[in-house]
């Protein structure tokens, strides 16, 4: 048994078979991007052992695949195997073994980066300084207070959003306090009372108008009238009226038509208020991906999402999130967490903070609000969501933004930042240019140009994002890709000599002759 | 003498290469066409002469470089681009009457309400119309193409395409003939002769009815009117004409027309060029060619003090375009692929002829050789910036893979392989080239030349070889199921062939990849990203691997290493082509719907063919053993 399962992984029938495999996988992980998207794709068909087929798919993906981890850990296994197996010292092998040797440090070097590189971004102003980086997803929850009598500096107590998660105490010896999760979410919507009555107001007229514009036949014409004159009221007109056996051509005669039909008018109506009703409301929760940021568009889409859910509008008791701080008119619309590549999940926690074993209240907290304050025995501290920071032992200043187009284009030509480096431990204070290409590799890790911009904030100063990377095993693939190159054209190169040094008559004249 | 013929023919084929090399001079009395097109412009982003951006716009409109003025005659007269752009600048009068347009699609021609038909009698020969003719149904076309541009790409019909290409020809010729006046100006000269003299009492009326005070409505009104033509000319985008004009500032920029004459109402000087164009535009209306030429000698002296590397580069760009080296080595790879052709059909009678194509085939790679290289010189890049250029190099790689197997195996193998990879990627270049600019600017994260010139150009020659390999294949399945040709000796050499190329495409293929990682990690961060562009490269090193291994395991035996090399056809077509239709990933040029049609259809003949391979070898009709 063990002997054939040693054939079994250490036969050339095995490599083969795992190669075309692996180039089916990779075809089938390119074209599910178009649907998946990059980054869940390559969660799904790369970083996986297997992939199964969802109901959701599209047509094409098949009931069961091996996954990237499956058929790359299958190929080191098989080949490690079979050099234990087949190893023989020659000058004929050396090249194949150099190359295989190369294969297996690119295999685990992804393997590394996988496990242990981390992304991070610095983003500042010019004239601003970091020391450190935010994560782009991760977040923690960070209490602020300066100490009296110290030097005015703050301190500042992290705990991490793993610590949230589990819902424990959060306690810390430098607090007098302890914070209790009372609920944690890793996605979740903010939105201001206020925000919310105006949008629920603003939809409740604009229904009422709605019902009053079709309450009777009298009224149909008129509006029919307007109906023509925008695109997409005579599209709903024409639908309808199609449903009635009309014809939508002249939809104002149609109009007049049903009108004076007393059979027809009632359901008519009903069904033209149903559409525009339906219309109405998709694009109230249309508004925030046109003014994502914006407080009104929220609270539009919110007011309409609870409608179309046939749950009635409390306007005058809206749930409070929380008896102090912001919470305290403030609502909170868990929503399913995000693993899209331009998505972003936004935490929150309702916490209780604890003196002495008695309440002091409870907060809401999420990356939506900017730090809140409390006080507790004279002290005043700030607490809030944050993205998790890595500090770092230097800091980075940014002196100058550099952004080019061709002249007459739009197309970019050069982002370039001007950085200072301080660190206080090795006194070293210089500057550097990252640009596109070129970026800065410092202290374990590599700073690259990422976004550049200008806004209106920062008063018309321009801003920088630098995409932060961990990877210690960034060396690897360079090492990789030339023990490869160098066993290949080592065995390519022997093979070639040998093949022409020996004599060899010309085929096609030999076929030639042979006919002739 | 017999023995001398191929090496003869050769000769003749590089003389006629050579010969071309002499642009034609203007002649004394008429204008100065060639020196017009030599004038540096900035457009797309880098200077270029005038003379490419009219080649540029004119394949856009009408898929070739010249004008033909009557096409529905038997002799018609020719205008060169430069001409044809002369006449766009100074005359739009004439040059509205060209048909440039060139409208195939038949419901487009209905649209437009243009004759379907070729017909002298009313001097239309049914696929070229003018822009009097087409500005017709101006409205209906615009309507139509919003409604085009609202469907998604890869869901647009003929039809819609042909209405889009329409509309971006209109867009076109509109930026050319609003580049040096407006485009409704009658006697520019004079009418910006006299807004430089309203200016100043514009100026003072302006800041009068800012201040609130009394001021002379109708000078005001003039004014207003004028800059308003002006600045429909910017609107649209036109080609940077006006040399920079700022030394004492900061940025000092190409500017376009409409820019400078903003800045003239502003109270500043006329610039050269400005005031240059002005005068040609008079001495073209005037029919006279000797002011034309006194003019424009004049206004290159000038711009020769400051842009004499903008000229100079203007003049190399404009000798290329005139020298056309890809198009001539398309001519002698068919020349020598027909040879070859005759020498396989009867070895024995035409064996000069293997030698011939040889020779004619070392002269194409030398003027294709040499056009990559002035090319290079021109853009002052690698080889490879786009994919027109990787079309190019790919055929460059395979010709020269081609030439060295024909050295080592001397049977007309090597020489098939170069023609016809040399004539296919020519092809596909030229269609490419229908686009536009094939020299464009290189984005920020592209603009690395060392980077070009190592991942881009390694891995392309990586395509080059498995495409070699591929068509080698293709030779082999073709002459053993359809001829007997296919000996056992030619059938043994060609999977020699085979596994050599294979072994040279791994190697490439690997190294450009992983080269493109470490490119990846030097500028995102990151050594693999999973990219479509990025898979498309490793299935190409992963298919190689499959073949080298199934070889060495003795898995598969000639037929079946054959119908490996076949698949590798498929998956670099994919990798080159296919990657870049499904409009993801950090590489994607957009769909292109007729790429599409012409991939799935080579992906098909690729697996017809494998099937043959299938066929057990009784149903060949070669003899294998």
């Amino acid at each position: 048994m063990t002997n054939r399962l040693w054939k079994f992984f250490t036969s050339l029938r095995l490599t083969v078979v795992l190669l075309v495999l692996c180039t089916v996988l990779v075809f089938l992980g390119t074209i599910a991007q178009v649907h998946e998207g990059l980054w869940q794709a390559q969660e799904r068909w790369f970083k996986s052992f297997l992939v199964f087929r969802r109901a959701d798919d599209v047509w094409w993906v098949p009931p069961a695949f091996l996954g990237g981890y499956t058929l790359g850990f299958g190929l080191l296994i098989n080949l490690i195997a079979a050099h234990l197996k087949r190893f023989q010292l020659s000058w004929k092998k050396v090249g194949i073994h150099i190359t295989h040797f190369g294969v297996i440090l690119l295999l685990a070097g992804q393997l590394i980066t996988d496990l242990s590189s981390r992304e991070s971004f610095m983003s500042f102003a010019e004239g601003e300084t970091r020391s450190f980086s935010e994560a782009h997803r991760e977040v923690e929850l960070v209490v602020n207070t300066t100490p009296p009598g110290d030097s005015g500096k703050d301190r500042v107590i992290a705990f991490t959003q793993a610590a949230l998660a589990k819902k424990q105490p959060l306690r810390n010896a430098e607090l007098p306090f302890e914070i209790r999760i009372n609920e944690y979410g890793e996605n979740g919507e903010v939105l201001t009372h206020d925000g919310i009555r105006e949008a629920g107001t603003r939809l409740t007229t604009a229904l009422a108008t709605l019902e009053a514009n079709y309450s009777s036949a009298e009224g149909l014409v008129a509006q029919a009238v307007k109906g023509a004159e925008s695109q997409g009221r005579l599209v709903i007109w024409q639908e309808v009226l199609k449903a009635y056996g009309e014809n939508g051509k002249d939809i104002v005669a149609a109009a007049k038509r049903v009108a004076a039909d007393p059979k027809r008018e009632g359901p008519f109506r009903e069904d033209l208020k149903r559409r525009f009703r339906a219309q109405m409301l998709e694009a109230f929760q249309k508004m925030p991906r046109m003014q994502s940021a914006n407080e009104q568009g929220r609270g539009m889409s919110y007011v309409a999402r609870e409608t179309v859910a046939g749950r009635p509008l409390k306007l005058d008791a809206l749930e409070t999130s929380a008896n102090q701080g912001a919470g305290l008119k403030m609502l909170l619309v868990p929503k399913p967490a995000v693993r899209g590549m331009d998505e972003q999940n936004m935490p929150y926690a309702k916490v209780e903070l604890f003196h002495k074993g008695t309440s002091l209240g409870t907060w809401l907290l999420s990356g939506w609000l900017n730090p809140q304050e409390f006080t507790v025995d004279g002290r005043v501290y700030r607490f809030a969501i944050r993205n998790e920071r890595y500090f770092q032992p230097f800091s980075l200043s940014l002196v100058k933004t550099t952004h080019e187009v061709y002249t007459g284009t739009e197309i970019p030509k050069n982002f370039q930042s001007r950085v200072r480096l301080e660190n206080p431990e090795t006194q070293e204070k210089r500057e550097i240019d990252i640009s596109m290409n070129n970026p800065l590799r410092y202290g374990g890790l590599t700073f690259y140009q990422s976004q550049m911009g200008r806004t209106e904030m920062t008063g018309g100063k321009g801003t920088s994002v630098l995409q932060v990377v961990r990877n210690p095993g960034w060396l690897t693939p360079y090492l990789g890709c030339v023990l490869v190159s160098v066993g290949m054209l080592w065995q390519f190169l022997y093979h070639l000599v040998g093949f022409l040094s020996k004599p060899r008559i010309a085929s096609g004249s030999q076929t030639a002759a042979a006919r002739s | 003498m017999k023995k001398r013929i191929p090496l003869l023919v050769a000769l003749l084929l590089a003389l006629w290469v050579v010969g071309s090399w002499r642009a034609p001079s203007d002649k004394p009395g008429s204008f100065p066409v060639a020196e017009f097109g030599r004038l540096p412009v900035v457009s797309n982003g880098r200077t270029q002469p005038l003379d490419s951006l009219a080649r540029n716009v004119l394949l856009q409109l009408r898929e070739k470089q010249s004008v033909n003025t009557a096409p529905w005659e038997k002799n018609p007269p020719i205008l060169s681009a430069s001409a044809w752009l002369l006449e766009m600048f100074f005359n739009p009068a004439l040059a509205d009457t060209r048909p440039v347009f060139r409208i195939d699609h038949p419901d487009l021609k209905g649209l437009m309400a243009l004759p379907l038909e070729a017909d002298p009698e009313k001097r239309t020969d049914g696929k070229h119309f003018s822009w009097l003719q087409v500005r017709e149904k101006m409205a209906d076309l615009q309507a139509e193409a919003r409604r085009a541009q609202a469907v998604e790409q890869s869901a647009r019909n003929q039809f819609d395409r042909a209405v889009l290409m329409l509309w971006n020809a209109v867009g076109l010729y509109m930026r050319l003939e609003n580049t040096v006046q407006p485009q409704n100006a009658v006697h520019w000269e004079k009418e910006l002769q006299a807004l430089v003299a309203l200016a100043p009492a514009g100026r003072d009326a302006a800041k009068a009815q800012q201040a609130g005070q009394p001021y002379d409505t109708a000078v005001l009104e003039r004014l207003i009117n004028e800059l308003q033509r002006v600045s429909a000319m910017n609107e649209i985008d036109p080609p940077l004409v006006i040399a920079p004009y700022h030394p004492d500032r900061e940025v000092n920029l190409w500017a376009r027309t409409g820019e400078a004459v903003f800045d003239v109402v502003r109270g500043e000087p006329v610039p050269t060029s400005l005031r240059a164009y002005a005068a040609l535009g008079t001495a073209f209306r005037n029919n006279d060619p000797t002011a034309f030429t006194g003019v424009l000698a004049g206004y290159r002296e000038e711009l020769a003090r400051q842009f004499s590397k903008e000229q100079a580069k203007g003049a190399r760009e404009q000798q290329f375009n005139h020298w056309a080296p890809f198009y001539k080595s398309l001519v002698l790879y068919v020349v020598a692929g027909l040879c070859v052709l005759l020498y396989m059909v009867a070895p024995g009678t035409f064996g000069a002829l293997r030698t011939t194509g040889q020779y004619v085939t070392v002269v194409a790679l030398c003027v294709h050789t040499a056009g990559l290289i002035y090319r290079m010189a021109l853009e002052g890049r690698p080889p490879v910036t786009n994919l027109y250029s990787s079309a190019i190099f790919i055929g460059w790689g395979a010709c020269g893979l081609g030439l060295l197997l024909e050295r080592i195996w001397r049977n007309g193998i090597g020489i098939s392989v170069s023609a016809v990879t040399g004539f296919l990627t020519l092809i596909i270049a030229h269609h490419l080239s229908l686009s536009g600019d094939t020299m464009e600017m290189m984005r920020a994260v592209l603009d690395t030349n060392f980077w070009l010139a190592t991942h881009v150009v390694v891995v392309t020659l990586g395509y080059s070889a498995t495409f070699v390999a591929g068509l080698l294949a293709i030779l082999y399945v073709v002459r053993g199921v359809f001829t007997p040709s296919l000996t056992p000796d030619l059938a043994k050499s060609l999977s020699k062939m085979v596994y050599g190329i294979v072994c040279f495409a791994a190697l490439f293929s690997f190294v450009g990849t992983v080269l493109g990682g470490i490119w990846a990690d030097q500028s995102w961060g990151r050594f693999w990203g999973w990219d479509a562009k990025e898979n498309g490269a490793l299935m190409i090193v992963l298919w190689n691997a499959v073949f080298l291994h199934a070889r060495w395991g003795g898995l598969f035996k000639d037929r079946g290493l054959m119908a490996l090399a076949l698949g590798g056809n498929i998956i670099t077509a994919w990798s080159w082509f296919g990657v870049n239709m499904l409009g993801i990933g950090l590489h994607s040029y957009g769909f292109t719907s007729s790429a599409f049609t012409w991939l799935m259809l080579f992906a098909v003949s690729q697996l017809v063919l494998i099937g043959f391979m299938a066929l057990p070898p009784r149903f060949w009709r070669s003899r294998l053993a």
